[in-house]
């Protein structure tokens, strides 16, 4: 059971403040869904946790030990991995050979890497995509590669950045299931969408943020009637309407 | 001695400010680090050489000229041979520009031999006093005009059409084009104005300097670091960038040792940069 | 199903591995005009450059336009602890190895935090800056140099007077070995991770790669192995100055070779090697002597034709050629399943 803990979390860009105050926490066995309008902070709340930009207050636990500003790699050993709002492979490398670079963190032996990286390829439904080249993958499949390039590296929490953005339906539909799955399984995970069709149904807790600020937090259907909520993304016209 | 030494850094940091700007403004408009910039600088000091030893040009009236030549050269260097690298791979961007300089440097040396040259008889010479200060006219002249000609850069890049269209390439390639800008033919405009800024540059430098194969060479590497300095993508921050080494190069050189100068230069280089990776004022993306 | 790909390409990589071991021994043998044999043994030591330049910049992706600073650094060390200290040159080998490749680290670890344009114009600032300091250095001669003694010829002393032979299996041997290291490496978690940050160092950041560590180890080896090419050219030139061992050429030649051959493969700089190499030795002696210049101009102008038509190198024109055979027999029998 892992638990990861974020309390007041800052970052501020020159004179704008990204990320004001930001607390919350997830453990395994659930999905916490993070969402929020444009620019409400969401992606450099993803950067804070694990490393990519220096916090400039608060606090990041995972176990009870504090990981606040550690380096991308050391938060990754840790059991910490996340994927990029862009999508971000190794574009010039083999699907497996992406793979296994995020294996090799648990086992420097090639055989094995080789060996785990073609079970998570199994695992996510794309073994048979294992010697394309990354560049050659349709879009769907670069984030499903993603996710097993993180996979690979033996996670406890998951982090997934709008990882249904731009997938028809039924690709949504089979990225929710292997989410569940992972859940099922034990993972934690953040996951940061805009596609609330694919989020609401299968979040156990949703959290919204806007320009910076934590706004709410609870269950997706309490959210989803939540008045600042609505005026966040709708405008207060919106809101009115949910109060009557 | 200090304010000497660092009058006669800043005359020179003017004359290397031309010359960066030009390179900072290749690099900006179409990505290429041009390596062989020096080596352009020394084709239009010897072009100058030639127009004053065969036609009673000097050097510092025949600037204009020598910088049009150098435009209308460098459209032809553009179409020939970097148009056609800018779609290839980052490798070969870098040592096709690396390339050309060895090739014209050599080319030179084919074509004049190694023998040093020097325009004897400028109108540009003598010293003057300007306080407690010797400055050499010929240097005091060179530098004016680089910062005349930086200027009517910066003009035309800020005040009419086409240097616009350029200034937005720069900023955003893709937006540019899709406002119907044509980047070819820009393209090539924007690499003839760099190598004009070297060849004005060169054509004030020949007023004064030495002219020999290699001479183009400090000039492009110390141009390269001051637009480093000033970040890839900033031609104000090119000339400051230029303006400071030229500054360092002299107060560090009588510090340290005229030896010891370029080291010094490279050295100040590495630190800015790594202390400062974009460089002082750029924003500019690899 | 996944992995085929790797153990096929690999298979008959270690087969042209082996013919090519057998041709370059008998290769001398073959040619042995002094001039021929000194080509070779220039092909094989630009071969091993070529290879230690691309464990930095075609695996791990950091260009570098100074390899001159470590070669001329490590022929110092060794020729400065030969002349002043009567050190056995094969002692001075290892230890121009060891001392570049710290010195690649010590500059590693500011240098890695620059990227692309940046890291490659810091080389060349390097690759000056150090040329300078040895051009004004006294204690090791300044801008006359070292001149080696002349001892007794032999293995045991790494000089060789009489025939050239022995260095070109010393250079072929050097070149057998960093071969061998670099296939070990390219299936090794290393080589991956040197891949993976080329690609994306962010990506591989994420997935638990220490970047800067990795990166420094890029650097260092590939540092010591150009310091011990250095050792090398001072061993069978017995003499080294500033001008000759840190010259800016040698560090355009070293980038150039892997490139021209296609950066990123084993293959890449040996090919790269064999056919650059001979042409600048040959319009040197053929053109150059005369000092006008006409050598450097040829070859300038072929850097410049090469990028502009060939950009990608001999390995991109052999794989272009692979692929189109590969089409062509897809159109021939579509119902033979090609090769998964």
């Amino acid at each position: 059971m892992s638990e990861l803990v974020v309390t007041g979390l800052t970052k501020r860009f020159g004179g704008l403040v990204a990320l004001n105050d930001a607390s919350f926490s997830v453990r395994s066995g659930e999905i916490l869904g993070l969402i929020g309008p444009n620019g409400a902070g969401k992606t450099t709340l993803f950067n804070c946790l694990t490393g990519f930009i220096r916090t400039d207050g608060g606090s990041v636990e995972f176990d009870g030990r504090p990981i606040t500003n550690w380096s991308p790699n050391r938060i990754c050993a840790l059991g910490i991995a996340r994927t990029f709002q862009v999508v971000q492979v190794l574009q010039g490398m083999t699907v497996l050979e992406n793979v296994m670079v995020g294996a090799y963190l648990r086992d420097g032996r090639t055989s094995v890497a080789q060996r785990r990286a073609a079970e998570v390829l199994d695992r996510v439904g794309m073994g048979d995509k294992a010697d394309m080249t990354a560049v050659n993958l349709t879009l769907p499949a670069k984030k499903r590669l993603e996710v097993a390039m993180c996979l690979a590296t033996g996670p406890k929490v998951l982090m997934l950045d709008e990882s249904m953005a731009g997938l028809t339906p039924t690709e949504i539909h089979e990225s929710s299931a292997m989410i569940r799955r992972l859940r099922d399984e034990g993972m934690a995970l953040v996951v940061v969408e805009h596609v609330m069709e694919a989020i609401m149904p299968i979040a156990d807790r949703v959290m919204v943020l806007d320009s910076g600020n934590k706004i709410a937090e609870g269950a997706p259907a309490e959210i989803v009637r939540d008045p600042r909520v609505v005026s966040a993304y709708l405008g207060d016209k919106y809101a009115e309407r949910i109060r009557c | 001695m200090i304010l000497q030494l660092a009058t006669g850094g800043l005359l020179l940091g003017c004359i290397y400010g031309l010359v960066a700007m030009g390179l900072s403004l290749i690099y900006g408009v179409m990505g290429i680090v041009n390596f062989a910039h020096g080596a352009f600088v020394m084709l239009a000091m010897y072009a100058s050489y030639w127009l004053y030893s065969l036609a009673g040009l000097d050097p510092v009236i025949g600037t204009p000229l020598v910088a049009l030549l150098m435009f209308g050269f460098g459209i032809v260097v553009y179409r020939l041979i970097i148009g056609k690298v800018l779609r290839g791979p980052f490798l070969a961007r870098l040592l096709v520009t690396f390339g050309m300089g060895i090739f014209f440097v050599n080319l030179a040396q084919f074509l004049w031999t190694p023998d040093y040259r020097m325009v004897q008889e400028s109108i540009s010479h003598g010293i003057i006093m300007l306080g407690p200060i010797f400055i050499e006219l010929p240097k005091l002249v060179a530098s004016i005009g680089s910062l005349v000609v930086a200027g009517l850069v910066y003009w035309f890049l800020r005040k009419t059409k086409t240097g616009l269209a350029i200034q937005a390439i720069s900023i955003d390639r893709t937006a540019a084009s899709l406002m119907g800008i044509n980047l070819e033919r820009l393209n090539a405009i924007a690499f003839g104005l760099g190598l004009a800024c070297a060849g004005a540059a060169g054509a004030l430098l020949a007023s004064f300097y030495y002219i020999f194969p290699d001479v183009g060479t400090m000039f492009g590497l110390v141009a390269l670091v001051a637009v480093a300095l000033g970040g890839f993508g900033s031609t104000e921050g090119a000339l400051v960038g230029a303006i400071l080494i030229g500054i360092i190069e002299t107060v560090g050189g009588f510090l340290v040792g005229p030896e010891y100068k370029y080291a010094l230069i490279f050295l100040a280089y590495l630190l800015i940069v790594i202390v400062r990776p974009r460089g002082l004022m750029g924003w500019g993306a690899d | 199903m996944g992995g085929r790909l790797m153990r096929d390409n690999r298979q008959t990589q270690t087969i042209m591995l082996i013919v090519f071991a057998v041709v370059g021994l008998a290769l001398p043998l073959v040619a042995r005009a002094r001039f021929a044999q000194h080509i070779l043994i220039m092909i094989a030591l630009y071969a091993v450059l070529g290879e230690a330049w691309n464990i930095m910049a075609g695996y791990a992706g950091m260009v570098s336009i100074g390899q001159a600073a470590f070669f001329g650094l490590g022929a110092y060390v060794s020729s400065f602890l030969f002349v002043e200290y009567s050190v056995n040159p094969w002692i001075g080998f290892i230890a121009s190895g060891l001392v570049t490749a710290a010195f690649g680290t010590l500059v590693g670890l500011p240098f890695s935090r620059l990227r692309g344009r940046y890291f490659a114009i810091g080389t060349i600032a390097l690759g000056q800056m150090i040329k300078v300091v040895f051009e004004n250095w006294q204690r090791v001669g300044a801008a006359t140099g070292l001149m080696l003694p002349l001892v007794g010829e032999g293995v045991a002393n790494f000089q060789f007077h009489t025939t050239k032979l022995p260095y070109y299996y010393i250079a072929f041997a050097m070149l057998l070995a960093v071969i061998a290291f670099m296939r070990a490496m390219e299936r090794s978690r290393m080589g991956y991770y040197f891949k993976a940050i080329r690609e994306n160092e962010d990506v591989a950041s994420g997935l638990g790669v220490n970047k800067t560590a990795y990166k420094l180890v890029a650097i260092a080896v590939s540092a010591g192995i150009t310091g011990m090419c250095g050792t090398f050219l001072a061993q069978y030139s017995l003499y080294v100055e500033p001008e000759y061992m840190f010259n800016h050429t040698i560090s355009v030649t070293i980038a150039l070779i892997p490139v021209f051959g296609g950066a990123g493969s084993i293959a890449g700089p040996i090919l790269g090697s064999a056919i650059l190499i001979p042409i600048s030795e040959l319009t040197r002696a053929w053109l150059g002597s005369g000092g006008t210049g006409i050598d450097l101009m040829l070859y300038g102008a072929f850097i410049v034709l090469m990028c502009v038509y060939e950009p990608e190198g001999l390995m991109g024109m052999v794989r272009r050629a692979r692929e189109k055979a590969i089409a062509r027999r897809e159109r021939r029998g579509s119902t033979q399943c090609p090769n998964l």
